[in-house]
């Protein structure tokens, strides 16, 4: 605490002795004209000169000016540029409204030096899209979903068909922090991974990061998602909803009284169930299959300097037959923020967050009734300043402390029943970190953001912790009471990116980063369960370790209209986790010796050609990878693909605005065949076919392509207030029956014989929307 | 609770219109390994024992017998028992009875190979009740062949069913371990894993009480399931890179009429 107050002091005072030049600085909030959103990384800049800043994710900018009469831009994507003559004579407060394109019609002049941040900015390896960009990208079912807008770029690959399970450059499913307003997600997926968690009523703004991370994000080795709810309308009530195939949804926001801030509730259920209902089965009748979500938010103005956001989520997946099974999972998060604007320069942001994801299952059979239950969970308290010293530079740092439970699955059964109670211990974990990061523009052509994380996680007791020979077998065990640390790990993670710019529409750009991961999940399957065990970091579980280096050619063109980059990377993996064959991960007390340890390395080439703005806009992304693992105890010690290992990806993502009522989507993708393990002969055993592996993930998945479509019919208003659309979409448009398990047996008429056989999930699937807004 | 969850999964499916084709797939071919199944038990007094070896993916044959292997079974007792080769890749060993307790040690010479493996038999865990219970999922019925038992508590118990649905041939059902329900009243509900037993069918059940390393090696295949991770062989309790296993076991064979049983309960 002494330290922060330390801090704090230094750079209060060391911006106000920058503050003594004839230099001036003006300061303020960029927000939609229509709803008072704030806006995230909106570009205001001095006309003419280098001078320039973007908003951070509440929507704050501060600009150093020389005083005098000052022309300064306000421009933001599918937003009007605002430009404004400003007459500095001491630093000034200017808050900003910019009208979003009322008709998208209109080719949007793009001009102004500011436009091309994509080639500027040191960052890369990231992907930022509003959910208003991406409204009319075609999705399964008609359900908007991030996580699969999110799959459709390069270095992005799908868990399977329709799942929000995600890779990222040959990383594995659990190494992406996932963020909902700074609170983690355990578990992003509903129904089995079909649907993601992330109701788009109620989301705001995405972040991707897969490479050159910023140093205010650690905890997971591949990527960071890092999603921002929206906070409500400022100006007036409003209320929009749909109706779909799948859910219905609605969502009402609000501002409060005085200019005060504003709220917002969405909520969003299926209704799968409602037609179990219309069985005349009982069995049936009583049978559940459903998941609703609940997102809200409120922002409070205290005064000109302090803000207090309030947000939460919660979820939940009800899966049930009859009286006899039920299951049933789900998230919660909860974050508390306090913005306090030091003064121009500075800005802070408090915050207390809470999340957790658990799991029930309940069955009354004819073993007697019993329980299982899982929970998962953090507290986490942070701290984040930046500091804006001049327009060269921009100071991020801050502290967090996280306290992580695991409560793994346990077993309750009644006194009668006929299976015995299990409890496995409790794990806990401190991570208590700090980070520094400096994004400075050292000259007119080299931007560098570099910095470090330092991390030390702290393995806790209570809890008795055993250790393992090479076999898995235990070798001894050791106790540690309640608040002693049985091990600490301390990680220095350096973080940099630069960018050298070429001439004003190209640059190179080069990053590297380290990062560690302390939970970890345990996943049999290619597609993540709710079920799934997580562990964290112990005696014998060292922290998951990446190193990344990337480098890659940005490029704008015509007029800054198109952004094109090509980048490659190479990640080296430490501390891979991979399982003993036949391991038994169900409540078993030494299931760390079922664990082997290895390393990971991926390499790949990403190509990106974007289209932000006018009538049509997307992307097209292709990506060439290569994934790999190495294990003493798999594949005899060699390397081995992973199973995320997939040579070829290309996506094409298409809209387009027909005519001021109809607007359309499109999108195409081709994967060439996954990493896979087929048979390599047969054998008999007990009048039985098995099949004979030989080399782990050496062969290839049938290749899969696919194309959606969407159309969106929008009336012309007929009054002002209540306006509606149609969606349709046809998912898998031409119909192929993509692969999604590949399975082999024995064929029914001649057990002789053996066959190879698929199962496609989806064939065509037509969907229709109906949405509101008033 | 793996059934019900199953259940689920298929009802998923179904939703979501699901689609099966057989496929051609162009598979590697590896050299052949060779494959033992060592099955002894209390249920006859001739053992058999199987060797062979893997053959490719899309040949139309099983597998390929080895014929001239020398195929030895030393126990603790003192016994030293040679099997002779009889046709199809068995070899039998006559008026040869196993006994609880007792440690049995396999060799096999084949193709300039040895491959060992060694078991204790274990006793018999006696059932209290059998029958047949019907469970309705959705709209269909079907119907298991149910076994009711008191497990040993404080010991780690194995079980191990196959079965023979009319005259089709004895085939590997189940395996279960006493993990969750130790020392408890335990029901095991038993099926075909390719068949639906129907009201008329005849049913053959043969439950036995195996080594634990019998039981890793089954719960291992019956474990593998296509939307999991990599697939492999499952681990055999035999030397030298060996497939199969070797079991000495206790067991009882059980025969169910279906319609009888569920004319008496109704």
């Amino acid at each position: 605490m002494l330290n922060t107050k330390f801090l704090l002091t230094t750079f209060v005072m060391l911006s106000t002795l920058t503050c003594l030049a004839q230099k001036k600085v003006l300061s303020g909030t960029v927000k939609d004209a229509n709803t008072g959103e704030t806006l995230i990384g909106a570009v205001v800049a001095e006309q003419d000169t280098e001078r320039a800043t973007s908003t951070n994710n509440y929507g704050f900018y501060s600009l150093v000016l020389e005083t005098g009469e000052r022309t300064v831009t306000f421009s933001y994507v599918g937003y009007q540029t605002k430009t404004k003559t400003i007459s500095l004579k001491e630093s000034a407060k200017y808050d900003v409204e910019l009208i979003p394109n009322q008709s998208a019609l209109e080719e949007v002049v793009v001009s102004g030096v500011r436009k091309n941040q994509h080639v500027r900015s040191p960052q890369m390896g990231s992907f930022k899209f509003s959910m208003e960009e991406i409204k009319n990208v075609p999705v399964l079912f008609g359900e908007k979903d991030l996580l699969k807008t999110i799959q459709l770029l390069p270095g992005v690959q799908s868990g399977g068909e329709g799942s929000t399970n995600f890779f990222v450059r040959g990383g594995g499913g659990d190494q992406n922090l996932i963020l909902l307003d700074e609170a983690i997600v355990y578990n992003a997926a509903h129904l089995l991974g079909f649907f993601s968690t992330f109701n788009s009523d109620a989301v705001k703004d995405v972040q991707l990061y897969k490479g050159g991370i910023p140093s205010q994000y650690g905890g997971r080795i591949s990527s960071v998602l890092d999603i921002t709810m929206v906070d409500g309308n400022q100006k007036e009530f409003s209320a929009e909803g749909g109706v779909g195939l799948i859910a219905s949804r609605l969502k009402v926001s609000a501002p409060l009284p005085d200019d005060r801030g504003s709220f917002m509730l969405s909520g969003r259920r299926t209704y799968a169930d409602l037609f179990l209902k219309l069985s005349n089965d009982q069995d049936v009748k009583q049978s559940k299959l459903y998941f609703y979500d609940f997102n809200a938010k409120l922002n409070y103005k205290i005064d000109e300097r302090n803000k207090v956001f309030l947000s939460g989520y919660f979820g939940k997946d009800e899966l049930g037959f009859s009286d006899k099974f039920g299951f049933n999972w789900g998230n919660t998060t909860a974050t508390v923020r306090w913005n306090h604007i030091f003064n121009d320069r500075l800005f802070s942001n408090t915050s207390l967050i809470y999340s957790d994801f658990n799991y029930n299952v309940s069955v009354n059979g004819n073993s007697g009734d019993f329980d299982i239950a899982s929970k998962i969970g953090n507290w986490n308290l942070k701290q984040d300043f930046s500091f804006y010293p001049s327009n060269s530079s921009t100071i991020r740092f801050g502290a967090n402390a996280l306290n992580q439970t695991i409560r793994p699955a346990s077993l309750d059964a009644d006194e009668d029943a006929n299976v015995n109670s299990i409890r496995i211990e409790q794990r806990k974990g401190w991570d208590i970190s700090a980070y520094f990061s400096h994004e400075w523009k050292a000259t007119d052509r080299l931007s560098l953001l570099y910095g470090f994380r330092l991390s030390d996680f702290m393995v806790m007791g209570p809890g008795t912790f055993y250790r393992f020979d090479d076999d898995g077998d235990v070798t001894g065990e050791q106790y540690f009471g309640k608040g002693t640390v049985a091990k600490h790990y301390i990680n220095l993670e350096p973080r940099l990116s630069a960018s050298l710019l070429l001439n004003s529409l190209s640059s190179i750009k080069l990053s590297y980063n380290r990062l560690a991961q302390n939970l970890h999940q345990l996943t049999n399957s290619t597609s993540a369960l709710p079920t799934d065990q997580y562990v964290l970091s112990s005696l014998n579980i060292k922290p998951q370790l990446a190193d990344q280096i990337a480098f890659g050619y940005f490029r704008n063109f015509n007029g800054n209209a198109y952004e094109f980059s090509v980048e490659s990377y190479y990640k080296a993996m430490a501390n891979q986790i991979d399982f003993r064959t036949g391991a038994d991960l169900q409540a078993n007390e030494f299931l760390e010796g079922e664990l082997l340890f290895g390393k990971g390395r991926a390499y790949g080439l990403e190509l990106l050609l974007r289209k932000n703005s006018g009538k049509l806009s997307g992307w097209i992304g292709y990506t060439l990878s290569k994934s790999e693992r190495k294990f003493n105890g798999i594949n005899q010690g060699a390397w081995f693909n992973a199973r995320q290992d997939r040579t070829h990806n290309l996506s094409l993502v298409a809209m387009y605005r027909l005519s001021d009522k109809w607007s359309l989507g499109a999108n195409f993708v081709f994967n060439s065949g996954n990493a896979v393990t087929y048979p390599a002969g047969k054998y008999d055993l007990n009048n039985t076919t098995l099949f004979y592996y030989t080399q782990r993930n050496s062969q290839r998945s049938p290749i899969y392509h696919r194309l959606d479509l969407s159309a969106t019919y929008e009336p012309q208003k007929s009054n002002k207030r209540f306006t509606s659309s149609w969606t349709f979409g046809l998912y898998n448009a031409y119909n192929r029956r993509n692969a999604y398990i590949v399975d082999f047996r024995e064929n029914e008429k001649n057990p002789n014989i053996a066959e190879a056989y698929q199962i496609a999930l989806f064939g065509i699937i037509p969907s229709f929307t109906w949405n509101f807004k008033f | 609770m793996k059934k019900k969850l199953l259940i689920i999964l298929a009802l998923l499916t179904v939703l979501f219109s699901a689609c099966e084709k057989v496929i051609d797939l162009d598979l590697e071919n590896s050299k052949a390994s060779i494959v033992i199944e060592g099955n002894l038990n209390d249920l006859n007094v001739d053992q058999l024992i199987r060797v062979t070896k893997t053959v490719a993916f899309g040949t139309d044959r099983k597998s390929d017998p080895i014929s001239d292997a020398s195929v030895v079974v030393r126990s603790s007792a003192n016994e030293e028992i040679t099997f002779v080769y009889e046709r199809d890749g068995y070899y039998r060993a006559q008026n040869f009875q196993v006994r609880p307790g007792i440690k049995y040690s396999l060799e096999i010479a084949a193709e300039g190979e040895y491959y060992r493996s060694s078991v204790t038999m274990p006793s018999y865990v006696a059932i209290d009740s059998l029958g047949i219970s019907k469970e309705k999922i959705f709209t269909e019925e079907r119907y298991y062949p149910t076994f009711k038992f008191y497990d040993p508590a404080q010991v780690i118990n194995y079980y191990l069913y196959e079965i023979a649905v009319n005259n089709s041939p004895m085939r590997f059902a189940s395996t279960y371990n006493d993990k969750f329900n130790d020392g408890k009243y335990i029901t095991h509900e038993i099926s075909d894993r390719t068949l639906d037993l129907e009201l008329d069918d005849e049913v053959r059940v043969i439950r036995y009480c195996v080594d634990a390393s019998v039981y890793k090696f089954w719960n291992e295949f019956q474990s593998a399931n296509p939307g999991g991770a990599a697939p492999g062989n499952p681990s055999s309790n035999i030397s030298n890179g060996a497939l199969g296993y070797f079991s000495v076991a206790s067991a009882v064979m059980y025969l169910f009429k279906t319609q009888e049983y569920m004319e008496k309960v109704e």
